[in-house]
C-alpha cells in the first residue's frame, strides 16, 4: 500500500528566499499526522506545494502513490484542503460556496445539496442563510472552510491550523469527525500551534525549523499512554517539551518593564 | 491631539508603501509630476492669470466663481471616484484601538484626511486664485487667505457628506433608484444647461440662480464682490455653508450605516445563476455561477449597469448636436455607431478590470480545484461579456423604435458589429489587466478607485472612448457608410482577440499564480 504523502528532497524558493530546504517525509495512509514548526518555518509552503498550489523548486512529491504536479486534476479530486488563509469567496453565501466546492469536486446536484445542508446544520451555520461570507466571524469562516475541505469525502485532508479561533464545541465536533476519517483508513495532515490538541489527536508528528528543515519525526502515541519519548538521550513526556527541544526554543528575554 | 503627527506620519508611510510596487512608483511619478506642474501653474501663473484675465474682462466675480466651482466639483468627483482623502484616511474603527475620545477620533481622522495630497492640492489651487486677486488689488490678503482656507475646508466636508450619503443610498434598491434618477438629472442637465443661461454657451453656472448660493460662488463673492456688502454676504454664506456641512457630517457619523443582512432568511438552491451556468457543463458551470453571483452582487456593476443606457443616449445626442448638423438625422446614427462601441466598457466598471483582485483569499481556490485554472479565466471572460451584451439588443431595438430615419440591414449590421468589436476588445483588455496587474480590493467597497496603474489606464481609455467615440462616429461616419464592411471585420477581429486572450491569458494565469497570490493576498 503506497504512502498517503511522500516527499523526497522537497525544496521551495521564493526568489532569493529559501522557504523549504531538502524536506523528505513519509506519511502512512490512515494516519493522523501533525506537521509542526515555528512561525515562518515553511509549513504552509509545504502544504501549498504538496497540494499543487505552488510549484516546488526541486524534489519529488507523491500523494497516494501518484506524482504531484500543478496540473494533476484527477489527484486534486482525491484530496481536501483547508488553507491557512481559508480561501473563501466573500461575496457568496455559505451554502453557495459549499455547493460550488461540492460541484467542482464532482458531486451531483442532489448529493451536493444534501451534504451542504447537513454540514451547515452540524456546524451551526444553518441559520446564516443570506449573509455573505465576508460578514462571518473568524470562527464561522473557519468552520465554512473546514466544511469545504471535507464535503467531497477526500482521501487525504490537509488542514492548516484548523482549530485556531474555533469555539470548544466546534473543536470537539471537528476532532470527532477527523477521528472518523482516519478510522476509515483516510489520512489527515494537519499543522497546528496548539500542541496539547496535537498530542491528543495525532498518531505521528514531524517537526521542522526554518527554512523547512526536518528536525524530528516519529510516533507520539506513547505520550498518550504516559510513556516518554527519547531524543538526544533526553526523555520527554509532553509534546511541548519535545517540540521546544527539537525546534530550539528561544531563551526568554528579560523585559523588566513588562 | 498628541497622536496626530504620528498618525499622519503613518498615513503617509502607508501611501508610500502602496507606491513601492513597480506600477505604484510609476503612478507616484505621474502624480508627483502632475502635482508639481499644477502647483507651479496655479501659484505662478494661475492666480495672477485668472485675476488678470478677470480684471481685463471686467468679470472678476464670474471668472473667480467659475474657477472655484470647477476646483470644488472636480475635488468631490476625485474624492468619490479615486478614494482620495475621504475614504482612504483612517476609519473610526481603526482609531478605536488608540486612547482617543470620540471627539479626538473625529478630529484626528478628518485632519489626517485633510492633509492627504488631494486636499493639499485643492487648498493650493484655491489659495493661488485668492492670492492672485489679492496681489492685483481686487481684495485684501486678510480676506483672501481665510476665504480660500474656508472654501477648501467646505470642499472637504462636502465631499465627506456626499460620499457618506451616496454610500447609504446605494445600500437599498430605492436609494439606488434615487441615485440613478439624480445621475440622469445631472446627465440631462449638463448638455442642456449652457443654452438656458442668460450668458448663453459661454456662461455656465449662470444657468440656475441656485448655483449662485453654493460655497464656491459665496467664496467668489467674498473675495471679488463689487461692494463691501456683497463681500460680507458672500463670507457669511461661506461660513454658514461650512457650519451646516460640518453639522450634517457630525450627525451622519453618529448614525452608523446598518447592515442589511437578513440572517434568518432561508437559503435558496438552484437559482437563476445555477440554471444558466449548468448549461456549460460540470467543470465550467460552477465557476460561471460563482462569477455571475459576483457580477450581480457587485456595487460597481449595480451602479454602472443602469446608468449605461441613459449615459449612451446623452453622449450620442450631445455629439450629434455638437456636430452642428442637427438637421441631418444621419448624424445621430453616426454618433450612436461610435457610442455603442463603448457599451462594453460602461456596464461593468472596475469589476472586469480586476476580476481576481475582488476574490481576495478566494483566489487561491482556483488552483486547488480539480480543474485547470484557465477555466476560471474563461468563466470570468464569458460573464464579463454578459452585462454589456444584454444591452446591445435594447439599444438596437430603441434605435429601431425611435430612429428619425429608415434603418436598413446594413445599418443594423454596422451597429451590431460596432458594439461587438468594442465589447470584445474592451473585455480582452480587462482580462489582461486582471491577470497582469491585479490589486486586492474589498468586494463590498463602493467608492474609490484602487485599481492598479495598468487597470486604471484601461479604465481611463474606456472613459475617453465613451466620451469621444460618438464624436469620432460623427466625424468619420459618412466614410464608414461607404466601407461598412470594415465594422463586421472589426467585430470578427475583436472576437479573435478575445479568444486568444482567454487561451493565452489562461497560460499566463497559471504561470503567474505565485506572483498573483502574493499580490492579491497582500503579501507583496
Amino acid at each position: 500500500m503506497p504512502h498517503a504523502v511522500e516527499l523526497t528532497h522537497l525544496r521551495k524558493r521564493y526568489g532569493k528566499v529559501l522557504a523549504v530546504e531538502d524536506l523528505s517525509l513519509c506519511v502512512p495512509a490512515g494516519c493522523f499526522f501533525g506537521f509542526l514548526g515555528p512561525n515562518g518555518s515553511g509549513k504552509s509552503t509545504t502544504i501549498g506545494c504538496v497540494t499543487g498550489l505552488l510549484e516546488a523548486t526541486s524534489g519529488e512529491m507523491r500523494l497516494l502513490g501518484e506524482r504531484v504536479t500543478p496540473d494533476a486534476v484527477a489527484l486534486k479530486r482525491r484530496i481536501g484542503v483547508m488553507p491557512e488563509t481559508l480561501g473563501l469567496f466573500d461575496a457568496l453565501y455559505a451554502h453557495e460556496f459549499l455547493a460550488f466546492q461540492a460541484r467542482m469536486f464532482g458531486l451531483d446536484e442532489p448529493t451536493a445539496r444534501q451534504r451542504v445542508t447537513e454540514l451547515l446544520e452540524a456546524m451551526d451555520l444553518g441559520r446564516e442563510g443570506r449573509k455573505p461570507l465576508g460578514e462571518f466571524s473568524a470562527g464561522m469562516r473557519k468552520r465554512v472552510a473546514f466544511a469545504a475541505a471535507i464535503v467531497h469525502t477526500p482521501e487525504i485532508l490537509f488542514l492548516d491550523e484548523p482549530f485556531e479561533s474555533i469555539d470548544p464545541s466546534g473543536v470537539a465536533l471537528m476532532k470527532r469527525w477527523l477521528r472518523q476519517v482516519t478510522s476509515q483508513g483516510r489520512t489527515v495532515f494537519m499543522t497546528s500551534h496548539v500542541l496539547e490538541t496535537v498530542e491528543r489527536v495525532c498518531d505521528r508528528v514531524a517537526i521542522i525549523t526554518k527554512p523547512g528543515r526536518l528536525v524530528w519525526e516519529g510516533d507520539i502515541t506513547p505520550l498518550a499512554a504516559d510513556r516518554p519519548i527519547l531524543l538526544d538521550d533526553c526523555e520527554f513526556t509532553t509534546l511541548e517539551a519535545l517540540f521546544l527541544h527539537a525546534a530550539g526554543g528561544r531563551d526568554p528575554a528579560s523585559l523588566d518593564w513588562i | 491631539m498628541n497622536h496626530l503627527p504620528a498618525l499622519i506620519g503613518l498615513r503617509y508611510r502607508l501611501i508610500w508603501a502602496q507606491a513601492r510596487s513597480r506600477s505604484g512608483k510609476l503612478a507616484l511619478f505621474g502624480v508627483g509630476a502632475l502635482f508639481a506642474v499644477l502647483a507651479a501653474v496655479v501659484l505662478g501663473l494661475g492666480g495672477y492669470g485668472v485675476a488678470a484675465v478677470a480684471i481685463r474682462m471686467h468679470r472678476v466675480e464670474f471668472i473667480t466663481r467659475s474657477v472655484f466651482g470647477a476646483v470644488f466639483v472636480l475635488a468631490i468627483v476625485a474624492a468619490a471616484t479615486l478614494g482620495l482623502g475621504v475614504s482612504a484616511a483612517f476609519s473610526d474603527a481603526t482609531l478605536r484601538r488608540y486612547p482617543l475620545t470620540r471627539r479626538g477620533r473625529f478630529l484626528v481622522r478628518h485632519l489626517a484626511g485633510l492633509l492627504d495630497p488631494l486636499w493639499i492640492l485643492v487648498l493650493v489651487l484655491d489659495l493661488g486664485v485668492a492670492a492672485g486677486l489679492a496681489a492685483l488689488g481686487v481684495t485684501t490678503w486678510t480676506l483672501a487667505v481665510p476665504v480660500a482656507v474656508l472654501l477648501a475646508l467646505s470642499n472637504y466636508t462636502a465631499a465627506c457628506v456626499l460620499v457618506d450619503l451616496m454610500d447609504r443610498l446605494a445600500r437599498s434598491p430605492t436609494g439606488r433608484l434615487a441615485l440613478f434618477a439624480l445621475g440622469l438629472a445631472l446627465l440631462g442637465v449638463s448638455p442642456v444647461a449652457p443654452r438656458h443661461g442668460p450668458g448663453g454657451r459661454g456662461a455656465p453656472g449662470t444657468a440656475f440662480p441656485v448655483l449662485w448660493f453654493t460655497p464656491p460662488a459665496a467664496a467668489a463673492a467674498a473675495v471679488a464682490g463689487t461692494t463691501p456688502g456683497r463681500s460680507l454676504v458672500g463670507g457669511l454664506y461661506l461660513a454658514g455653508w461650512f457650519a451646516c456641512l460640518l453639522a450634517v457630517l457630525l450627525v451622519l457619523e453618529r448614525r452608523p450605516i446598518r447592515s442589511r443582512t437578513v440572517p434568518e432568511a432561508v437559503a435558496t438552491w438552484n437559482d437563476a445563476s445555477d440554471r444558466v451556468a449548468a448549461l456549460f457543463g460540470p467543470s465550467l458551470g460552477p465557476l460561471l455561477a460563482k462569477m455571475i453571483r459576483y457580477y450581480t452582487r457587485s456595487q460597481h456593476v449595480r451602479w454602472n449597469y443602469p446608468v449605461t443606457l441613459p449615459g449612451l443616449a446623452t453622449v450620442t445626442l450631445m455629439a450629434a448636436r455638437a456636430s452642428g448638423r442637427t438637421e441631418d438625422p444621419m448624424a445621430v446614427f453616426f454618433a450612436l455607431l461610435g457610442g455603442i462601441a463603448a457599451l462594453g466598457f460602461c456596464a461593468n466598471g472596475a469589476l472586469s478590470l480586476n476580476v481576481f483582485g475582488f476574490d481576495g483569499a478566494g483566489f487561491r481556490r482556483y488552483f486547488m480545484l480539480p480543474a485547470p485554472p484557465r477555466l476560471a479565466l474563461l468563466a470570468a471572460g464569458l460573464v464579463a461579456l454578459a452585462p454589456a451584451a444584454s444591452l446591445v439588443p435594447v439599444v438596437i431595438l430603441a434605435w429601431l423604435a425611435l430612429a428619425p430615419i429608415p434603418t436598413d440591414a446594413r445599418m443594423l449590421a454596422m451597429l451590431l458589429s460596432s458594439a461587438l468589436a468594442g465589447l470584445f476588445l474592451y473585455q480582452s483588455l480587462g482580462l489582461w489587466a486582471s491577470v497582469l496587474a491585479p490589486r486586492p480590493i474589498p468586494f463590498a467597497g463602493r467608492w474609490g478607485n484602487r485599481l492598479s496603474l495598468p487597470a486604471g489606464l484601461v479604465l481611463m481609455t474606456g472613459v475617453c472612448a465613451f466620451l469621444g467615440l460618438p464624436y469620432a462616429g460623427v466625424a468619420f461616419g459618412a466614410g464608414l457608410m461607404r466601407a461598412w464592411w470594415l465594422l463586421p471585420l472589426a467585430a470578427l477581429a475583436g472576437a479573435a482577440v478575445f479568444a486568444l486572450t482567454v487561451r493565452a491569458g489562461g497560460a499566463v494565469l497559471n504561470a503567474r499564480r505565485e506572483q498573483m497570490l502574493a499580490v492579491i493576498e497582500s503579501k507583496a
